[in-house]
């Protein structure tokens, strides 16, 4: 049975399409047949991200609304055996969306997929509050801030109270926390809230830390996921998390501010 | 399969009695309009507890002139209520009532006017005491009501939650987050950080106390009677504090 997985955050512009497309590309890459899908109808971003914007052909409205079907619509990701992409409709808003047309789609991709990632829109809104509807497993997206750390408690009780597990009486969604754009140099200068301060506050379990990162920009404007610039930090900080989730016990890097290395020391550069 | 076979061999339903309390809404006036507009003013003042809420409409002394009851009903289902039955009804109301899907209660004049002065009595008592400000009116009547068992939340409550343990205890194992509110008739007791409000004696118990193991509340009340954090004695804070009521007054006491 699919796993159905839930990228959401409360706030916009903390990174849930970047991890969205890096969970979904990493899982992909271990061999799990993965699909991503976009939830923010209306202002899609997923396809830009994943570099597929000029192949799609028919969205996730049209798969809702019956006018296509959904192998019609899954785009296949060219770089990635396993990892396909449903996009959202760009002309439409998010009332094109519906619960029982959600669940619909969803139960046909759980017949041929291992893990069905859904991209949430920001807010709490109809389009985010259908993202999580159906989950088996949340992953909570923070920056070290605290207007994130609010939004994202709001988004966990939500994700506590209105969704069908919640509704059906059933095991919880497994809520995990994912902090992006962590800068440890900023959090020594107590200009950041540390990971600790956060995990105390919203006291779910840490997936991962993201350190802010000029490759997630470069990433997402060439249009790949992050997560394959093996040279970057943040593309090995979701190589761990990948790992991390699948059971493999890594420890967290980048969360200590760096130490000035020998030559930087030695000719005063950064 | 085995869930035919578990089918099979259990019962597909099981009966129970069970004692509940409803609310009763006496209709002194057959102007549903104007009902409509007091109701939605009284409803304003706590509008999440109140939603949904099965009532039972009692027809009372305006059953002899009571006009066609589908009009009512639906007045009372736009404000979020749910009502179930009817009684003190007119025959062809009480029809027209189970055409519409509600139960008829059976007529109990006797003791439904013994239990009024008692709601009445304790009424004033609880006015003369306090005037709960964040409390619903229709509490009241759960002081009349003996206590029920305490509510036990073991999940964090979130920023945007609230929990109302009506007529008992609340006991919170984990942490109130920013922006999330718990609230009780009864004690509210917080095992994990309390970072939002805490309301205790929400239906006037002015005995109601407020127990945290790490206080950092945005507000706390009791009976009314309120305290924001700026107000809040700062030495408190991140300390194990009780909070009650003395007088007019929030008296905090370190926990030890």
């Amino acid at each position: 049975m699919a796993k159905i997985i839930v990228i959401t955050s409360g706030k916009g512009g903390v990174g849930k399409t970047t991890t969205s497309a890096a969970f979904g590309t990493g899982l992909a890459l271990k061999g799990h047949k993965t699909v991503l899908i976009d939830f923010d109808v209306g202002l899609r971003n997923l396809d830009l991200i994943m570099g597929c914007e000029r192949r799609v052909v028919y969205d996730f409205i049209n798969v809702i609304q019956g006018e296509a079907t959904v192998q019609q619509a899954l785009i296949k990701d060219k770089r990635v055996e396993n990892l396909f992409i449903l996009a959202a409709s760009q002309t439409r808003d998010k009332d094109a969306l519906n619960q029982e047309g959600v669940g619909r789609v969803l139960e046909q991709l759980a017949k041929d997929f291992e893990y069905i990632i859904c991209d949430s829109p920001a807010g709490i809104e109809k389009g985010a509050h259908l993202a999580m509807y159906y989950a088996d497993e949340a992953m909570v997206v923070t920056n070290p801030e605290v207007s994130s750390v609010r939004d994202s408690d709001r988004v966990l009780g939500i994700l506590a109270s209105k969704t069908k597990r919640a509704e059906e009486n059933k095991e919880p969604i497994k809520e995990r926390l994912i902090l992006s754009r962590y800068s440890p140099d900023r959090v020594a200068r107590g200009e950041m809230l540390s990971v600790e301060d956060v995990q105390e506050i919203l006291s779910i379990d840490l997936l991962g830390v993201i350190p802010e990162s000029q490759a997630v920009l470069n990433a997402s404007n060439s249009g790949e996921p992050v997560i394959l610039h093996e040279d970057s930090e943040a593309g090995q900080a979701y190589r761990d998390l990948v790992d991390r989730y699948l059971g493999v016990d890594v420890p967290h890097r980048f969360v200590d501010p760096k130490k000035p290395g020998f030559f930087s020391r030695l000719f005063g550069g950064n | 399969m085995s869930a035919t076979a578990s089918l099979a061999a259990e019962p597909t339903f099981v009966i129970k009695g069970r004692m509940q309390t409803l609310t009763v809404l006496r209709l002194n006036s057959s102007d549903w309009q104007q009902l409509q507009a007091e109701l939605e003013a009284h409803l304003a003042q706590a509008p999440q507890l109140l939603k949904g809420m099965p009532l039972v409409i009692d027809c009372g002394d305006v059953a002899e002139k009571m006009p066609g009851i589908a009009d009512l009903l639906n007045r009372l289902r736009e404000l979020g209520l749910s009502p179930i039955a009817v009684q003190n009804a007119r025959t062809d109301v009480a029809d027209q009532a189970t055409k519409l899907g509600l139960a008829v209660l059976r007529e109990n004049k006797e003791s439904e006017k013994e239990s009024e002065s008692a709601v009445k009595a304790v009424e004033s008592a609880a006015k003369a005491e306090s005037q709960p400000s964040q409390a619903p009116e229709q509490g009241d009547i759960e002081l009349a009501e003996p206590k029920t068992t305490p509510m036990t939340i073991t999940r964090p409550v979130r920023s945007g939650q609230q929990i109302y343990a009506r007529g008992g205890d609340l006991v919170v194992l984990a942490t109130v987050s920013a922006g999330a509110e718990v609230i009780a008739d009864g004690h509210v007791h917080i095992y994990g950080a309390l970072n939002g409000r805490a309301i205790a004696g929400a239906a006037g118990d002015g005995d109601a106390r407020i127990f945290c193991s790490n206080f950092n509340a945005e507000l706390v009340a009791i009976a009314g009677r309120y305290k924001t954090s700026d107000a809040s004695n700062d030495q408190y804070r991140d300390t194990a504090v009780q909070i009650a009521l003395d007088g007019e007054q929030l008296v905090y006491k370190a926990l030890n």
